[in-house]
């Protein structure tokens, strides 16, 4: 997105926002995180446990690679646009729809992830406490960041990555002593399918692939629009998704060698519950801690799928000067418009145990998302290579057409 | 039924609103009338000057005659150094002989033999006269030019060079800033004796005319933020301008955070080592304190101590000051979630000791957070405002009766005073951030209180978001923290020896996520014309 600068009192200048690539990164990185450590272990049913979830966590790297390939090749014919905008390029009016599309996927992620975790407060640590209370404060702080912008936001995960690094190490440090290899091993027998099954719905969920093709324009090194050159991005896609195979086979080999066994079985929230068995020197316990430290994770998925989803809302509502009064002032207050989407859909799934668990199996089978990240980017760069081949065969014909004339 | 129209909708609120505000404030506006121009005669310059002043008895004019030329020498009462007038301006014009053929000619004695004060101006205008007038210059008007002669005889009394009250220091110079701008500008203009260094007067305020100074090193600054702070000053929409913190707002980007993006500072000393930084500094006639800017969040927990001590104990002052600023806003509002909410959390024998301590207590742990820290705030507040000797009283009253008759009356557990105690003296540790601290623990003591640890937890999140919003120049905050830049850990978390930090010039523009423009300066004249953004 772009900011206005306002130079000399009368004339303006529009600037676009960028962050680094490393504040990306830890975005995206921590993003996924909290997708990991708040997912609750039902319906995981048919999964490999022990220490082959761990090794399905590495594989599912290859998946996030498939999934990950199409948009990058779309990004990288379309220099300096983000995913929405190349997609609106490509496919014209049904782009737009498209768009729109993405953007209540986002805004559904956004009310979903603020929901989950209103469940899992509510369900594991303030049992006495009203329904969606936590879901609609939490959102408005991720409203409140997603307003701030992208920088904004963008700063702020260091800080998070910082506290996320210390707790992780305060929790292997702290449940070191009740570690055993042995419970690595105790589920070795599985099929070959249940693995690949594991490995892919591991990778299923991966929303944040989504975002960075939409956030790659506003990365600093990234090309500027009109060039040639490649969207700078595969370092930074290797970067993020390499840390969080690690982080989260390492996050699965220490559940299963502290709780035992699988890591879905006998435990609504396998990571919470590993968290209450940490002891600290200062505190009884830490699993408090360690839930304040998954807001702060949550915090940012929300920002960060809140502000992607204004991104593609300004590709399908574009300023119309005038023309269109109504897309004038959806295209101006896209954040808030955003935000009470979110609102609703965090309100609507906080408060329909059946709608949330619909959604996220829907989205936990990874189907949407190969719609998004493969299907689209396919359709896109057929309809731009079907354009090219047109818009050759014009050139091809006209000279002919001028020689009969 | 006709859809309607959002555009249309804002129209209407902002016309309401504008009508609103004529209705309850004035707009400031000038003074100046429309013909400002001085007149060839001299009586209708009087007129004119007495009318515009509204007969003001500080206005103070003797008719004189030079080589039979009619003038008035006007100033403002108690403006003027009485012994350099009659020495330096008096005398000369007294011991002017032989008759001046035209008011011309005196003019060009003026102009070009006279040397009756270092700092001589001619004016053209009455809105110019009254500038010089007010600001302590005497002015000679004669019959029949246009043109009037300014001589900077300033003597108006002010408060001799001190020690800064608000930035003590154990070594170093014990010089602060005073109120008058041209004694602040040669405090700094002994410290630096570039010719780089620029001094840049202007005025702010349509009424008041105060004068600020610009301050900055031609060769260090972006040109394009000069130009930019410049455009903001030019256009400020005050009257009046008493104080540097008036300017303020209109320089932030956020001017409704918890932090700035501008710091103030009392020292020249300090404001030399951020102007050679590339940094812009704005002094404002009639305060000690000058801005900075941009300023970084981390230089809130700089003092000018760190670089004279040795680099191990400022390392761990600055620690010491990070902890103090954490404990301040978070202490109170983390006891009341943790013994509200995560009982679970203490330690057993800890847990004990809270327990029988809140148990004979009759308010909820949440309120009596609140009413302690209010009771402190209100004494703090009054011992500020009272004489010294009074404020002493206050003092002990206070530690009196919070700290004893509270705690016997069962009012108040004991671990709460001890709290409020503890986030007292630490609240004081980070000076510059005192302001934000008190208004922040309160709130963490509501977010704690009400939604325990995740509420404290959601505060600090909105609070560090807000933190990493603001920027002045395109230069962020919270750099070079976040974005983060090795430069962190050499004087941020810790402080560096000087064989090592001195190899590296810090440059406000390098740090990372800095967008100010690249463009120097480079000792030219300045055009006015800035250069885009370019994104850093």
């Amino acid at each position: 997105m772009a900011r206005k600068i306002r130079e000399r009192g009368t004339r303006y200048q529009m600037v676009k926002t960028r962050i680094s690539g490393a504040q990306a990164a830890s975005l995206l990185f921590l993003s996924r995180m909290f997708s990991l450590l708040i997912a609750p272990s039902g319906g995981r049913e048919g999964r490999v446990g022990g220490g082959l979830a761990a090794l399905a966590a590495l594989c599912s790297f290859l998946f996030q690679l498939a999934l990950f390939f199409p948009g990058w090749l779309l990004m990288k014919r379309h220099p300096g646009q983000n995913f929405a905008e190349a997609v609106t390029g490509c496919l014209g009016k049904l782009g737009k729809l498209i768009s729109l599309l993405l953007w209540a996927l986002l805004v559904l992620l956004a009310g979903m992830s603020a929901a989950e975790f209103d469940r899992f407060l509510v369900s594991a640590v303030y049992e006495q406490a009203p329904k969606m209370l936590f879901a609609l404060l939490f959102l408005a702080a991720a409203v409140y960041g997603a307003w701030l912008g992208l920088e904004a936001f963008g700063r702020y995960a260091y800080f998070g990555l910082t506290i996320f690094l210390v707790l992780a190490v305060s929790l292997c440090f702290s449940l070191a002593g009740d570690f055993q290899a042995g419970e690595l091993f105790a589920q070795t027998s599985a099929s070959v399918s249940s693995f690949w099954r594991t490995a892919w719905e591991m990778a299923a969920g991966d929303a944040e692939i989504l975002c960075f093709l939409l956030l790659l324009p506003n990365l600093r090194g990234s090309a500027p629009s009109g060039t040639g050159s490649a969207p700078v991005g595969k370092r930074l896609f290797f970067t993020w998704n390499g840390l969080y195979t690690l982080a989260a086979s390492g996050f699965i080999l220490l559940t299963v060698g502290v709780l035992g066994g699988s890591p879905s079985m006998g435990h609504s929230y396998p990571f919470y519950t590993l968290a209450c068995a940490a002891e600290g020197q200062l505190f009884a316990r830490t699993d408090a801690v360690h839930m304040s430290m998954w807001g702060v994770l949550g915090l940012l998925r929300c920002c960060l799928l809140l502000y992607c989803g204004a991104v593609c809302l300004r590709c399908t509502a574009t300023v119309s000067s005038g023309k269109n009064p109504f897309m004038d002032w959806v295209a101006s207050h896209r954040t808030a418009v955003t935000a009470i989407a979110a609102f609703a859909a965090a309100v609507f799934l906080a408060g329909s145990p059946q709608g949330l668990n619909a959604f996220r199996a829907a989205w936990g089978d990874g189907i949407p998302l190969i719609l998004v990240l493969a299907v689209l980017p396919a359709a896109a760069l057929a309809s731009g290579a079907l354009a090219s081949v047109k818009s050759v065969k014009k050139k091809k014909e006209k000279p002919g057409h001028e020689q009969n004339l | 039924m006709g859809r309607r129209n959002p555009i249309g909708l804002k129209k209407q609120v902002e016309q309401k609103l504008a009508q609103y505000r004529r209705q309850s404030y004035f707009s400031p506006g000038s003074d100046v009338p429309q013909d400002d121009r001085l007149k060839i005669s001299l009586l209708d310059n009087m007129i004119s000057l007495r009318q515009q002043f509204s007969n003001s008895s500080d206005l103070l004019n003797r008719e004189i005659t030079v080589c039979g030329l009619k003038a008035q020498l006007l100033a403002c009462e108690g403006m003027v150094s009485l012994q350099s007038l009659s020495e330096l301006l008096a005398e000369p014009l007294n011991g002017l002989e032989g008759q001046m053929s035209s008011p011309m000619e005196l003019l060009d004695w003026f102009r070009g033999q006279a040397i009756l004060a270092l700092d001589q101006k001619e004016v053209y205008t009455y809105s110019q006269t009254f500038q010089f007038l007010m600001s302590g210059f005497a002015v000679i008007l004669v019959e029949g030019l246009d043109t009037g002669i300014c001589f900077g005889l300033q003597g108006f009394n002010f408060r001799s060079i001190s020690e800064p009250s608000a930035e003590v220091n154990v070594r170093g110079s014990r010089e602060g800033f005073v109120e008058p701008l041209r004694i602040n500008m040669t405090m700094i203009r002994r410290r630096i004796k570039s010719p780089k260094l620029k001094f840049e007067l202007m005025t702010a305020g349509s009424q008041s005319r105060t004068d600020i100074c610009l301050v900055y090193m031609t060769d260090r600054v972006s040109e394009d933020f000069v130009n930019q702070t410049r455009l903001r000053l030019q256009q400020l929409p005050m009257d009046v301008v008493l104080e540097s913190s008036y300017l303020q707002p209109f320089l932030e980007k956020q001017p409704y955070s918890f932090f700035s993006g501008v710091g103030t500072t009392e020292r020249p000393d300090t404001l030399c080592a951020k102007v050679a930084e590339g940094r812009l500094a704005i002094l404002v006639d009639g305060t000690p304190f000058a801005l900075i800017l941009p300023y970084l969040f981390h230089e809130n927990f700089q003092t000018i101590d760190d670089y004279t001590h040795r680099p191990v104990y400022a390392a761990f002052a600055r620690l010491l000051k990070y902890l103090s600023f954490y404990l301040t806003i978070l202490l109170p509002g983390l006891y009341v979630a943790v013994a509200v909410h995560h009982l679970e959390l203490l330690p057993h024998a800890l847990l004990r000791r809270v327990m029988s301590a809140e148990a004979s207590t009759p308010f909820p742990l949440m309120f009596e957070a609140l009413i302690i820290q209010l009771i402190y705030e209100l004494m703090r507040e009054a011992g500020l405002r009272l004489p010294r000797p009074v404020g002493h009283a206050i003092g002990i009253v206070g530690a009196l009766v919070i700290g004893d008759a509270a705690v016997s009356a069962g009012l108040i557990g004991s671990p709460m005073v001890l709290i409020v105690a503890l986030t007292a003296i630490t609240s004081f540790v980070v000076p510059s951030l005192y302001d934000s601290v008190t208004v922040l623990k309160f709130l963490f003591i509501l977010a704690g209180g009400f939604f325990g640890l995740f509420g404290v937890t959601l505060g600090m999140s909105a609070l560090l978001l807000n933190l990493c919003s603001v920027s002045v120049g395109g230069v962020p905050a919270t750099s070079p923290a976040t974005p983060f830049n090795p430069y962190a850990l050499r004087d941020m978390f810790l402080r560096a020896g000087w064989r090592f930090l001195g190899k590296y010039v810090f440059h406000i523009e390098d740090v990372p996520g800095s967008q100010m423009g690249d463009k120097r300066l480079h000792g030219q004249e300045d055009t006015g014309e800035g250069d885009q953004v370019s994104n850093g």
